[in-house]
């Protein structure tokens, strides 16, 4: 079953006065099923970004359409679209996105003490979460007292605990060291293994190998993609070693 | 590095850093000028040559020493925002290369330039103002303004020199502040300070003991004489409570709310509580400031505006008929009526009437005259006046009657239920207690409570007189034509209550009081008052007091608006970070423009309301403080004090409004 499907999306930027005109993504379609776990990769100023804050509708494309599990995203309204983000999506970032009012234990309930749910039920969902997470004992923390490792857990915690259709990281390994790096990704691992669907933002070839699927982006416009097949971590990280390096090398894409 | 280029570089910070800058010297700038004004008015020669003008001068310079003072509280203390704000560009430019000696070279231009551009623009504005201030003076004074432009070098001089001063002080501290730090500190220096405050109980209740120790002496004090003492301990309780409650009142009561979960984990609560504890942490002081400063205002403005309203009113009491001849004699009196008649004026609402007064203590079942003065029997003081029936019912328009023993009663100040009254040996019955009296101005100012006793004739008022004299031992000075305390007291009012009229009736009386001092036989007892002569001087004392009282209430309004602006824009920064991760996890533009609309609301009004309730409890013993001032009238009072606070209300709403607006287009993502 397809739970995203991406039809011709195009982004073009606007400079003032309508100079300058920037195209950030040009004709980008690709679908996404469920359960699966795609990587997005790409060089910085690629269009990476543009893509994920148009999936993630922080921003509105200037062409095409993106379905989420056959719904327009870009036909919501603005007074739904919090709630909507709130209920179908969960979002990791790569610098955490924690508030530090918050101790870690808020900081997780706090989309769903926006959707309005009682103390309780939010008790009884976080419990299994932080306990798969490996933040039961940090709970009560802030999050200037735990390390970089444990706080991408928490915000990791704070996007599934809604139980979201669709779980968009972007660069989530970014600000990690690279034991941190590992868990965190072995962590993915086991969600995607226990159904959830995750897109990931990445130029992390270690990050990317996880994943069952990498979708290569340059100059706004898909490039190649690369499905896991029977590979192991090893072999996929060898092929996306070598899409990288033809991709760097100006090799050739489909269109040209 | 030349100094060209740093003058340069201070230039552009000033401009870059405008929006923070420009309310800096704008209030620096306002402030120069009132102090330059304040200052000129207490040495304006202009002023001097008015009438009363040694009382204005004298409150006056109070004035200018408490706005030197608030100048350099005021100015240092705004300036420590905003070199706290800019410590991550001054650590930029130490990474990027600038020494730490060349950073303070930016700094003292930039200094200089601020502290030229204020003084200057300051005492031009000054200069400007100056005049119309006079006006106002004036104005409030009732006489004619001084021609001719006044400007005072020496005035200038001090006013450049105080201000330089504060300038250096504050390139002091903000060069200290750089010269202290390491590069890595100045360009976290934003992001110290995050960890979550903890809740001081015990300053908690303290402060709320101080508070209501504060609001429990302002209600409960009764007795005006020691009003203005326990005042000030009232206010100073009032001062550390509400710093206290700020800071570790409002911590605890935000902890509290967060304990209870059902009340925190709510959608409007959640983000609030968390938010505002932070926000308590970090402003707690300045939110005090401010209630403190709004609570002067209020005041301040409320009770010099509500002397200057109730002035006439006071200044009726105190000299009830034009002329008021009191503490006289019947031959001084005949004299008097003599003058007047041969100025050509006709008195009216003549009343005249013989008493005898004296001091005492009030004891159960009547006064006590014979005992000591002691501090501690102080509150229990009265004033005794006495009365015949036929000058009551004459000078009242009643028509009593009264048996031998038996007394009209009218008591000030006090209450007395009991059916009898033992004066001097001996007991009356008190007929009743009555309302209309004769009026007699002396007592009207007193602080002590005041007995009106009527007896029931002349025979009865003389025997008071000679048991009074009795108990004291007759001085033979005070002893004349047979009558010992027993004086006699004529006022009337001139035709239309004319001032000038009026005037002229003092001066044919003073003329022919003076004349017959001199001759040795005569022998003139009492004092006239003129009640347009005497209101000079009523008007120079409140009525500079209420030009104070205005001028000191616009410095401290400013003072609290600019404090608050800079609140707000310096938790602009932090709060848009906050509420853009906030609105990625899914809080809707909406939510989010109400959250930051309720807890600018909050941060706002808490000083606000708290400097209401600061001046509601603060009534009782205010209105009694008044009464030193003969303000007897507790509805104009409560009339201005609304007043005042509707006006500051107002005031403040629509700086709330303003900032608000910049607030939101600030942390709006």
């Amino acid at each position: 079953m397809t739970i995203l499907d991406v039809q011709g999306l195009g982004k073009i930027y606007t400079g003032r006065f309508g100079a300058n005109q920037v195209r950030a993504l040009n004709n980008v379609s690709f679908s996404v099923e469920k359960g699966e776990y795609v990587a997005i990769m790409g060089e910085s100023g690629s269009g990476k970004t543009t893509l994920l804050n148009i999936l993630a509708a922080f921003d509105k494309p200037t062409g095409g359409r993106v379905l989420l599990e056959g719904r327009d995203m870009t036909q919501i309204r603005e007074e739904e679209l919090a709630a909507f983000r709130r209920d179908c999506l969960g979002f990791v970032f790569q610098d955490f996105n924690l508030l530090d009012t918050f101790n870690l234990r808020d900081n997780i309930f706090l989309p769903l003490v926006l959707a309005g749910m009682g103390y309780v039920d939010m008790a009884k969902r976080l419990q299994p979460i932080a306990q798969k997470m490996g933040i039961t004992d940090v709970l009560t923390k802030y999050p200037y007292e735990v390390s970089g490792g444990q706080k991408q857990r928490a915000a990791v915690a704070r996007a599934v605990i809604t139980a979201p259709k669709l779980l968009l990281a972007d660069e989530p390994t970014g600000a990690l060291d690279s034991k941190s790096s590992d868990g965190l990704l072995d962590l993915f691992a086991q969600l995607n293994r226990e159904g959830q669907t995750i897109l990931m933002v990445t130029h992390s070839t270690k990050a990317a190998s996880h994943a069952g699927r990498v979708i290569f982006i340059k100059d706004g416009e898909l490039f190649h993609q690369i499905y896991r097949g029977e590979a192991t971590n090893e072999q996929m990280y060898q092929k996306i070693a070598d899409t990288l390096t033809l991709l760097a090398t100006g090799g050739d894409g489909h269109e040209q | 590095m030349n100094s060209k280029f740093l003058s340069r570089l201070a230039r552009q910070n000033l401009r870059k850093n405008g929006r923070s800058y420009g309310p800096f010297i704008l209030a620096a700038v306002l402030t120069v000028c009132m102090f330059y004004i304040i200052s000129s008015l207490a040495v304006d020669p202009g002023l001097q040559s008015m009438t009363g003008a040694t009382t204005i001068q004298i409150v006056i310079r109070y004035g200018m020493v408490v706005v030197g003072l608030f100048a350099v509280i005021f100015l240092f203390y705004t300036n420590s925002f905003l070199i706290k704000r800019r410590k991550r560009e001054f650590g930029l430019f130490n990474v990027l290369g600038l020494e730490k000696k060349h950073l303070a070279g930016v700094i003292a231009f930039e200094t200089l330039y601020v502290a030229l551009i204020s003084i200057g623009l300051g005492l031009l504005l000054g200069v400007a103002l100056d005049k119309l201030l006079l006006l106002i003076v004036a104005k409030i004074l009732g006489v004619a303004a001084p021609m001719g432009f006044f400007v005072s070098l020496w005035v200038v001089a001090v006013t450049a020199a105080l201000f330089g001063g504060i300038f250096l002080l504050i390139f002091l501290y903000s060069i200290r502040q750089v010269y202290v730090a390491r590069p890595v500190e100045l360009l976290q220096a934003e992001h110290a300070g995050e960890r979550e405050p903890k809740a001081k109980w015990l300053l908690a209740l303290v402060g709320a003991g101080c508070l209501g120790a504060g609001y429990y002496i302002a209600v409960t004090t009764t007795d005006v004489l020691q009003a203005i003492f326990l005042f000030f301990v009232a206010v100073v309780l009032v001062i550390i409570g509400t710093y206290l409650l700020f800071t570790a009142g409002s911590v605890a009561l935000l902890k509290l709310l967060k304990k209870n979960k059902r009340y925190y984990y709510k959608t409007r609560h959640f983000t609030a509580v968390s938010g505002m504890m932070y926000r308590m942490k970090q402003n707690a002081v300045g939110l005090a400031n401010i209630c403190i400063l709004s609570t002067m205002v209020l005041v301040m403005v409320s009770g010099t505006s509500c002397l200057m309203l109730g002035m006439e009113r006071a200044l009726h009491e105190r000299y009830p008929y034009d002329m008021n001849i009191s503490r006289s004699d019947e031959a001084t009196i005949e004299l008097c009526k003599k003058a007047v008649a041969d100025a050509g004026i006709v008195p009216e609402n003549e009343t005249e009437y013989s008493y005898v007064t004296c001091a005492a203590y009030s004891v159960p079942g009547g006064l006590d005259v014979t005992r000591d003065y002691t501090l501690d029997t102080e509150s229990s003081l009265a004033d005794v006046m006495v009365v015949c029936l036929a000058d009551y019912n004459r000078c009242t328009g009643q028509s009593m009657t009264l048996g031998p023993d038996e007394i009209l009663l009218k008591v000030e100040r006090t209450d007395y239920a009991e059916d009898t009254l033992t004066l001097l040996g001996k007991t009356y019955t008190v007929k009743a207690q009555v309302e209309p009296m004769v009026k007699y101005g002396n007592l009207t100012a007193n602080l002590t409570s005041t007995w009106y006793i009527v007896v029931s004739d002349r025979e009865e008022l003389e025997r008071v007189d000679a048991a009074l004299a009795s108990g004291f031992g007759v001085k033979s000075y005070e002893q004349h034509q047979g009558r010992y305390y027993m004086s006699r007291f004529y006022g009337f009012d001139v035709p239309g209550h004319d001032d000038e009229t009026a005037l002229n009736a003092r001066l044919a009386i003073r003329d022919a009081w003076n004349k017959a001092s001199e001759d040795e036989s005569v022998d003139l007892a009492g004092t006239y008052e003129c009640r347009a002569w005497e209101r000079q001087d009523f008007v120079s004392l409140y009525g500079s007091l209420f030009f104070l009282g205005m001028f000191l209430g616009l410095l401290f309004t400013m003072a609290a608006i600019l404090i608050i602006y800079y609140k707000q824009m310096s938790e602009g920064r932090d709060d848009r970070e906050r509420f853009q991760i906030m609105q990625k996890v899914g809080m809707s533009r909406q939510e989010v423009k109400r959250t930051i609309h309720e807890q600018v609301l909050i941060v706002f009004f808490l000083p606000l309301v708290t400097a209401g309730v600061h001046t509601a409890f603060a009534f009782p013993i205010l209105n009694r403080v008044m009464a030193l001032f003969n303000l007897m009238s507790t509805n104009l009072y409560i009339w201005c004090v609304l007043g005042t606070f509707g006006v500051f209300a107002a005031l403040y709403a629509v700086v709330y409004s303003l900032t608000a607006r910049t607030y939101y287009r600030m942390v709006s993502v």
